[in-house]
């Protein structure tokens, strides 16, 4: 195999595979590393059963894992690293695929509300979002996103076209009115799924099928990033995909202040080997990003390739996530099953609220399976009368998900575990997480305006998740709110900024101390924002190729 | 005997009515033991559990005695026997809910019942557009 290239991008996923395409039209030779595997659309078995309730497509629990140490009450526990690191794509194979863009105000959170106590806010550097908006539109186009983002009073400005809106059901149309009529402002939610057949990406339309957000697409309507990728690059083969994969290490050159090669392990041989490059790019997610640098140590870096100011790792956001579900009355039975969000509000998005500055926002219309759904409840979810109602009910039942922002913690990192490995032999990651109070009190803020929503629906809502959490307001307390991460959405680990010692790479996502070494992931992220991050990854990968090519040519 | 148990144990959790199957109608025992084969063990534990808490109120084993006192007994279980029981309690609507495929093509009329009718792959007869 050929052992240098122009750039080596380390994991081949929503953001991997976006940076390497405008660097593959451009002619660099690229050699992308991932750690799974390549798998067509036709070949997922989706069912709920195998697919989603025993996940049997993905990484064995027991051999791809981390540690997570997220309470203060309850010991760190392993937690499975999830269905994001099976194949190429990442997780926009199974993703919901909302395709949001991040608000004006997420771009300047410290400008707006200051220091405050137990929180390391900062600011993306100046006038981001204008540079980063000409590469929202180019990702939006790539996708296929559809929505209608106009009805959005929060939406930043754009000069993209989205595709027509997805077909919205009965109880669809039920949400955008009962929204109305709380002065709310509903639109549908611009998501990575063709409405309509797309000659850009040659995708066909939505047919519907009920299985769509945790699962893969088979029809390949929804976008995942390897069909993206595939199709843009079809006609290059400048280009390397070298899957079953994992780095092992980053080195850099003997002066420590370039990246000079990554050291590869092919995970069935064990076989290990290095490639040379001038330029790496990381792209292995907000948890494998800064483990691979903390993995990277030599002399010269002795806490971690690039890891100067001891950064690498820390401000760990996960997105705070908790679903509303309730019942409508009606006849749903006639109406095809649908698990796709379709509605959304951002009126909450900045809050009036002295209690948090977490920015918010509301996805309603998902439903569940018939397994999931009949295994929520727990006491009494047995025999005649329990399974009538089942039957009775389970097209009547939607859910709601509440997006909440995650605030920056200096103390919420990544570092190595000291004592387990994983099936390749690598120290796992070990997360360590706190929610601020902020973080609880916002959280239960949106769940009370979903419950709004749906009993303005006229719905009885049912699930009542954040009975704990309710306990803890009511008690005054100062400790953590009682609230699991959900474990999506894994951003802020190797900050951008402009200050070395606040940040960990520059504006141009490029390591402060050591030359060549980028990073496109959301590992970069100074704030989490109150929606689903994907977008705003793939655009800033993007931005990132575009700026490679930009410096190489104007030398 | 204890295989008996099972048997009598799925029909309590997933009962029939009217014209949707119960969970033996529908191939679930058949399917606990294959899908979930891994599982047994803690379906024997349950059943064994089960029948201790039996002899214990009405000095019969569960297979002896009538279906109101069955009820009873299951909700007995689901509090002393928790663990286990949400297992076996998971794992029958697991196999009752999902695709016929995995109970040898028994109880198909379930999801249309429920009104859930995902498109599950027809991808040789959806035509793209030219």
């Amino acid at each position: 195999m050929k052992k240098e290239f122009d750039i080596i991008i380390v994991g081949g996923g929503a953001s991997g595979l976006f940076a390497a395409i405008p660097l593959i039209e451009k002619g660099y030779s690229v050699v992308i590393i991932e750690k799974g595997k390549w798998r067509e659309a036709t070949q997922y078995d989706n069912d709920e059963l195998y697919t989603y309730i025993d996940q049997k497509d993905w990484p064995n629990p027991r051999e791809e894992f981390s540690v997570v140490d997220f309470s203060d009450i309850t010991p760190p526990f392993i937690h499975r690293m999830g269905q994001s690191y099976g194949y190429v794509g990442g997780g926009t194979i199974t993703y919901a695929g909302v395709s949001e863009r991040f608000r004006l105000s997420d771009f300047s959170k410290k400008s707006i509300y200051g220091s405050i106590s137990g929180l390391n806010l900062c600011d993306w550097p100046d006038k981001f979002y204008e540079e980063l908006e000409p590469y929202y539109s180019m990702a939006e186009k790539f996708i296929g996103v559809s929505g209608d983002h106009t009805l959005d009073p929060t939406s930043p400005p754009r000069n993209s076209k989205l595709l027509p809106p997805l077909t919205m059901h009965e109880i669809n149309h039920q949400m955008i009115n009962a929204a109305h009529k709380l002065n709310w402002n509903p639109y549908p939610i611009p998501v990575a799924i063709n409405s309509v057949y797309n000659p850009e990406n040659n995708r066909t339309w939505c047919v519907s099928s009920g299985l769509c957000s945790g699962y893969r697409c088979i029809w390949n309507s929804k976008a995942s990033a390897d069909e993206i990728f595939k199709h843009k690059v079809k006609e290059f083969s400048n280009y390397t995909v070298i899957t079953n994969h994992v780095v092992v290490s980053i080195e850099a050159d003997t002066t420590g202040n370039k990246v000079e090669s990554v050291t590869i392990k092919n995970r069935q041989t064990k076989a290990v080997e290095t490639i040379f490059s001038k330029r790496i790019i990381l792209a292995a997610g907000g948890v494998l990003s800064p483990s691979l640098l903390l993995m990277s140590k030599s002399k010269k870096h002795p806490n971690g390739l690039a890891n100067k100011n001891d950064l690498i790792g820390r401000n760990l956001m996960f997105h705070i996530e908790g679903q509303k579900g309730a019942y409508f009355s009606g006849d749903f039975k006639k109406e095809k099953f649908n698990n796709v969000k379709k509605v959304m509000v951002s009126n909450h998005y900045e809050s009036n609220n002295k209690e948090y500055i977490n920015h918010i926002t509301i996805q309603a219309g998902t439903k569940t399976g018939p397994i999931r759904f009949a295994t929520k409840k727990t006491k009494g979810g047995w025999g005649l009368s329990y399974l009538k109602n089942v039957f009775d009910n389970f097209m009547n039942y939607f859910e709601f998900q509440v997006m909440v922002e995650d605030l920056p913690n200096l103390e919420n990192r990544v570092t190595l575990d000291e004592l387990e490995k994983d099936v390749d032999g690598l120290p796992c990651s070990r997360i360590t997480h706190r929610y601020h109070k902020m973080d609880g009190l916002a959280l239960l803020k949106s769940f009370e305006l979903a419950e709004l929503w749906a009993k303005e629906m006229g719905g009885m809502t049912v699930t009542n998740t954040e009975v704990e959490l309710k306990k803890w307001k009511e008690e005054n307390s100062d400790s953590t709110p009682p609230w699991r991460p959900v474990g999506f959405h894994l951003m802020g680990t190797l900050r951008m900024g402009d200050d070395s010692t606040t940040s960990v790479v520059n504006r141009n996502c490029e390591s402060h101390f050591v030359k060549g070494l980028f990073v496109v992931d959301s590992s970069i992220f100074p704030t989490s924002a109150g929606v689903n991050p994907t977008l705003t990854i793939q655009a800033n990968a993007l931005r990132v190729a575009h700026k490679i090519i930009e410096t190489d040519g104007s030398k | 005997m204890e295989v008996n148990d099972i048997k009598h144990l799925v029909d309590i959790i997933i009962p029939g009515f009217d014209d949707i199957p119960s969970g033996n109608e529908a191939g679930v025992f058949d399917f606990l033991n294959s899908y979930y084969r891994s599982n047994w063990n803690s379906y024997l534990t349950l059943i064994r559990g089960i029948n201790e808490l039996s002899e214990k109120k009405f000095g019969q084993k569960f297979s002896d005695i009538d279906l109101q006192k069955k009820i009873e007994i299951t909700t007995d279980a689901e509090s002393y026997l928790a663990d286990v029981f949400t297992i076996f309690r998971d794992d029958c609507f697991k196999g009752y809910f999902s695709h016929p495929k995995w109970r040898n093509g028994k109880g198909k009329i379930i999801w249309s019942k429920l009104g859930y009718q995902p498109i599950l792959s027809d991808i040789d007869n959806f035509k793209k557009p030219e």
